[in-house]
């Protein structure tokens, strides 16, 4: 990295040398972010440059993939691992090999049956009875019954291997379940591996109904499940939860140990060959339950750079192309949007040489913003700090039109509604720009720091307020992700505006994972994060900014000796407390207590979002693909591929 | 004192050093900066306290240090990690190396066989007919070929092949053998076939020139200096004086001797290559042994990487012993006075 420390000094480099230049910039310096939880997504045209892979060669590539009739898709990391409690989120293949009881079709809310006839739920909300299909068939040649779905609950709940048992027996969606705190250190606290096994609370009631209790009523439970994460497996497929012995060892099943992977599951394609870290082989399976597949396989490469992904595509040698799409290849000029559905827009893009492809974005259920620690940032300079962000301009230059800028936590397709007939994203925008359906004073009149502009005087003034002035300046370090430009320009466009404002600011830059255990220890003062959504609930986000256990929140707000307005923070746990929380509360209720909580974080700049990231997918014109939903999960049984 | 005591102290010798190498793996990953557990926490879990003890619990990240360090160097010594944290998880630590390690091994192969081929020859060459042009030029190119780094040679090289068309009027590419694309990995799974060996040996041979090139440059001067030294000894004179023909003097006298001082230097350089893998693994995105450490590294996840560390540890110190080893068969005169 101390090759070419400036990005104007690489970039010049790049023009010289050929994007082949750059690989070994990405040795040093991006490295392996194939699935890094937050904020890998736009980056601005520098720091893409430094991941590439030799774009000369691809731009020679002779196209292969058209001949056949399987799908090629390219992945920016390598596929991880095929057992879905160990996954981390689900990624293109998943909902190619496996499925769950429900899914979503074409990626959009809300979930439908998948291999389910019937579902039913009980009056108080807590127990839902499943009616299996029947004669529906795994890889393997087996029937699927109520027990495979049982085995797969139990797997995620209790197995060793589960990296999910959040999903269900943790806080949001929690099946019925015991917990022995004595069970795992700390004794004296109940934690996830605290589970007993055995204890949960799914019944193979007959061979083809499924049943299972909450302990407590929970709203988005059939997304939930719908998620990869509950994908079935066949019964005792492996033993690594009590009570089945496990046909294979583990690394056979889902790893590539002996004939492995032996890996069986209900998706329209079967797992023909996982050559780690290259590609990800799958077949048609002909006994899929559903109508197709059409395709003979799917095929996903690793391209981790996304700049030769982007070429690859250009070429010809991908179908497909989603997910971290290069900001530095992209432009949005090339775009012609023909219809618009929903929040959903679909037209061509055309490439430099005149080829035309297939376009398709939705926005994210993503939000990427940056975080205040109250113990350290007094609430006038937080204020200041909204004052001058100018979060149209970042969508438009930071993330090239990827992102829509953002004024709330909760993204607009997530936004709670009020009225019938006004939808989330419509809601979100009249609230944010003059205060439509504001329940508390402060957003009466809308996003109070100013709705897609600067107020540098207003940042001077509540500053000069605070006691501030030219001789007594406030200093401040801000943390932005290493790899990751976007938030580098986000601060640095902050850093000069600040400035006249009496805030010095400094920049630091720190790894994804460090940034994450330094918020915990709350040692910094202010940096950049995102996170998405696994289901549209504004609760996602929200549960950590009304106020509760502020000891142990990233912004520390309301916690002893934080910097926080109680009559705000008193606002937003009565709203939470009584109007969320409670058994009894009604969806307009919640939405009530959702906007209090954004209304609130406005009042108290807390968390300050910044744009919502666009979803993007580019497919060759003789693709036939519908473009996905919100939720981005699209089992491709129906894709068609022609000349 | 015997050959066999001399190697037994050299072994005994070697059990600090590779307590010490893993030690001092363990406390960097364990101890310092960077959190595997925050790799652990999927969408909407970044902010959730819970999520994160879990992922720490899971980890075994929750015990004493002094405890996980045991455990750890425990379970190392019976090459036993277990799975993985991050990279492929559940996969067992020792079957991901088993699936990265043939890639690295093949690209090792090519570039020691590319150095030794290429780099003894002309360094032999250059000995024979020193201090005419031809001498000058091999001895400047050598010194050259030495002095590029290995990642900046395999950029400019990717950047030449890849516009091979403009430059030299062929399309490395499509070469001989089509290659579907400059970079990636060899395919391994073909190489009992003419052709799949031909491919997956075209698709390393970039790389495996420029991860051979230090070596190649290196073995072409000690090469050149080890003949020009024999060349002038007394019993090359002797054996010209007595009419051995030259070819003769060549192949026997000068070329036997003169490989002897070449022997550790190959062996030593195997280590080199290791180290070096890892750069070039990843300027050609050959997803071997190199890349895969880099990216355990990076991230964090300790049982990989104590694994792949333990395992070059064990490997170099192995080198060095059988280098050491090497020595007093070659030369008696070595070590074993001194030891």
């Amino acid at each position: 990295m101390d090759v070419m420390p400036e990005d104007t000094t690489r970039r010049g480099f790049l023009t010289v040398a050929g994007a082949g230049a750059a690989t070994a910039l990405a040795g040093c310096s991006s490295g392996p972010s194939e699935e890094s939880t937050a904020t890998d997504e736009p980056t601005d045209s520098t720091d893409d440059g430094g991941d590439e892979s030799a774009e000369p060669s691809d731009a020679s590539d002779d196209s292969t993939s058209s001949v056949s009739n399987t799908l090629q898709m390219m992945s920016p990391g390598p596929v991880q691992t095929l057992d879905p409690i160990n996954a981390k989120g689900s990624g293109v293949g998943f909902n190619q090999y496996g499925s769950s009881l429900l899914d979503f079709p074409n990626g959009e809310y809300p979930p439908e049956g998948a291999v389910i006839e019937d579902y039913s739920m009980s009056d108080d909300g807590l127990t839902y009875t499943f009616q299996l299909k029947q004669g529906v068939s795994f890889h393997d040649g087996t029937e699927l019954t109520a027990e495979d779905v049982a085995y797969s609950f139990r797997r995620l709940a209790g197995s060793e291997n589960s990296r999910n048992r959040d999903d269900i027996i943790g806080e949001t969606m929690t099946i019925d379940h015991e917990k022995d705190a004595s069970r795992t250190e700390p004794a004296d606290e109940e934690t996830l591996t605290d589970y007993v096994p055995g204890s949960l609370a799914v019944d193979a009631v007959d061979d083809y109904t499924f049943e299972f209790t909450l302990a407590s009523p929970f709203q988005y439970t059939l997304s939930q499940i719908a998620g990869g994460t509950f994908a079935i497996l066949p019964a005792g497929s492996v033993g690594d939860v009590d009570g089945y012995d496990g046909e294979y060892e583990y690394n056979e099943f889902f790893s590539t140990a002996g004939d492995g992977p032996a890996y069986a599951g209900l998706g329209p394609f079967e797992v023909d060959e996982w050559n780690k870290g290259d590609a990800l082989r799958l077949t048609a399976f002909d006994d899929y339950y559903g109508e197709g597949p059409e395709l003979d396989g799917v095929t996903i490469t690793v391209v981790e750079s996304a700049n030769t992904r982007f070429s690859r595509f250009q070429n010809g040698n991908a179908d497909l192309m989603q997910e971290d799409i290069s900001t530095a290849a992209f432009n949005p000029d090339s775009v012609s949007i023909e219809e618009t559905s929903g929040s959903r827009s679909v037209g061509t893009y055309t490439f430099d040489d005149g080829t035309t492809v297939n376009y398709g974005e939705i926005p994210a259920l993503r939000t990427e913003y940056i975080v205040f620690n109250c113990l350290e940032v007094p609430l006038p300079v937080r204020r200041a700090f909204a004052y001058a962000m100018n979060q149209d301009e970042i969508a438009k230059n930071v993330y090239k039109g990827t992102g829509q800028p953002a004024y709330h936590m909760t993204p607009p397709a997530a936004y709670p509604t009020f009225e019938d007939g006004v939808g989330s994203a419509e809601t979100y925008d009249r609230h944010a720009e003059n205060g439509y359906q504001s329940v508390t004073e402060f957003g009466a009149d809308g996003y109070p720091y100013g709705y897609g502009e600067t107020l540098l005087d207003e940042a001077r003034s509540v500053m000069e307020q605070a006691g501030y002035g030219e001789n007594d300046r406030y200093e401040i370090t801000a943390t932005t992700i290493a790899g990751d430009s976007a938030y580098g320009s986000v601060f640095t466009r902050l850093q000069s505006k600040l400035r006249s404002a009496y805030i010095d600011m400094s920049i630091e830059e720190s790894q994804f994972g460090t940034i994450i255990s330094r918020a915990i220890n709350g040692d910094m003062e202010v940096f950049g994060l995102g996170d998405g959504m696994e289901y549209p609930g504004p609760q996602n986000f929200l549960r950590f900014l009304w106020g509760n256990n502020p000891g142990s929140q990233f912004t520390r707000w309301g916690a002893e000796g934080s910097f926080y307005t109680e009559e705000y923070r008193q606002t937003a746990m009565d709203a939470w407390e009584n109007k969320y929380q409670p058994d009894d509360s009604t969806q307009q209720s919640r939405n009530e207590a959702f906007q209090t909580v954004e209304e609130m974080n406005w009042a108290s700049v807390q968390e300050l979002p910044t744009v919502n990231p666009v979803a993007q997918r580019f497919w060759q014109e003789y693709v036939d693909v519908e473009m996905h939903g919100v939720m981005g999960n699209q089992t491709f049984d129906q894709v068609t591929k022609g000349e | 004192m015997s050959r066999l005591r001399y190697i037994a102290k050299r072994v005994a010798l070697s059990v600090p050093v590779v307590w010490l190498g893993t030690t001092m793996t363990w406390a960097i990953i364990y101890l310092g900066p960077i959190d595997p557990a925050t790799r652990l926490l999927s969408e909407g879990q970044t902010q959730n306290p819970a999520a994160y003890e879990a992922a720490r619990t899971q980890l075994g990240l929750d015990q004493p240090p002094l405890q996980h360090y045991f455990d750890w160097m425990g379970s190392l010594l019976t090459f036993d990690l277990g799975q993985t944290w991050l990279l492929y998880q559940g996969s067992d630590v020792n079957a991901l190396i088993l699936d990265f390690l043939p890639r690295t091994l093949w690209l090792g192969f090519w570039s020691v066989l590319i150095a030794v081929c290429i780099g003894v020859p002309l360094g032999f060459y250059a000995g024979m007919r020193s201090n005419t042009a031809s001498d000058y030029v091999a001895s400047m190119g050598g010194i050259v070929w030495r002095a590029m780094p290995n990642f900046w040679l395999g950029i400019m090289l990717l950047a030449v092949l890849g516009s091979s068309q403009a430059i030299f009027g062929f399309d490395w590419q499509s070469l001989w053998i089509e290659l579907d694309a400059l970079t990636g990995s060899p395919d391994l799974s073909r190489l009992h076939t003419v052709e799949g060996f031909l491919a997956a040996t075209k698709k390393v041979l970039p790389a495996a020139i420029v991860l051979g090139s230090a070596s190649m440059g290196n073995e072409m001067r000690i090469g050149r200096t080890a003949v020009l030294e024999v060349r002038n000894e007394d019993y090359v004179d002797l054996a010209r004086a007595k009419g051995v023909s030259e070819r003769a003097l060549v192949w026997k006298h000068i070329f036997r001797n003169a490989l002897i001082p070449l022997v550790p230097i190959i062996t030593s350089e195997a280590f080199l290559l290791i180290g070096g893998s890892v750069l070039v693994e990843t300027v050609f995105s050959i997803n071997g042994i190199g890349l895969l450490f880099f990216n355990a590294a990076t991230q964090g996840d300790l049982p990989l990487v104590g694994t792949l560390m333990y395992v070059f540890i064990l490997l170099i110190v192995g080198v060095n012993l059988l280098q050491d080893v090497l020595y007093t068969v070659i030369d008696p005169r070595v070590g074993l006075e001194g030891a």
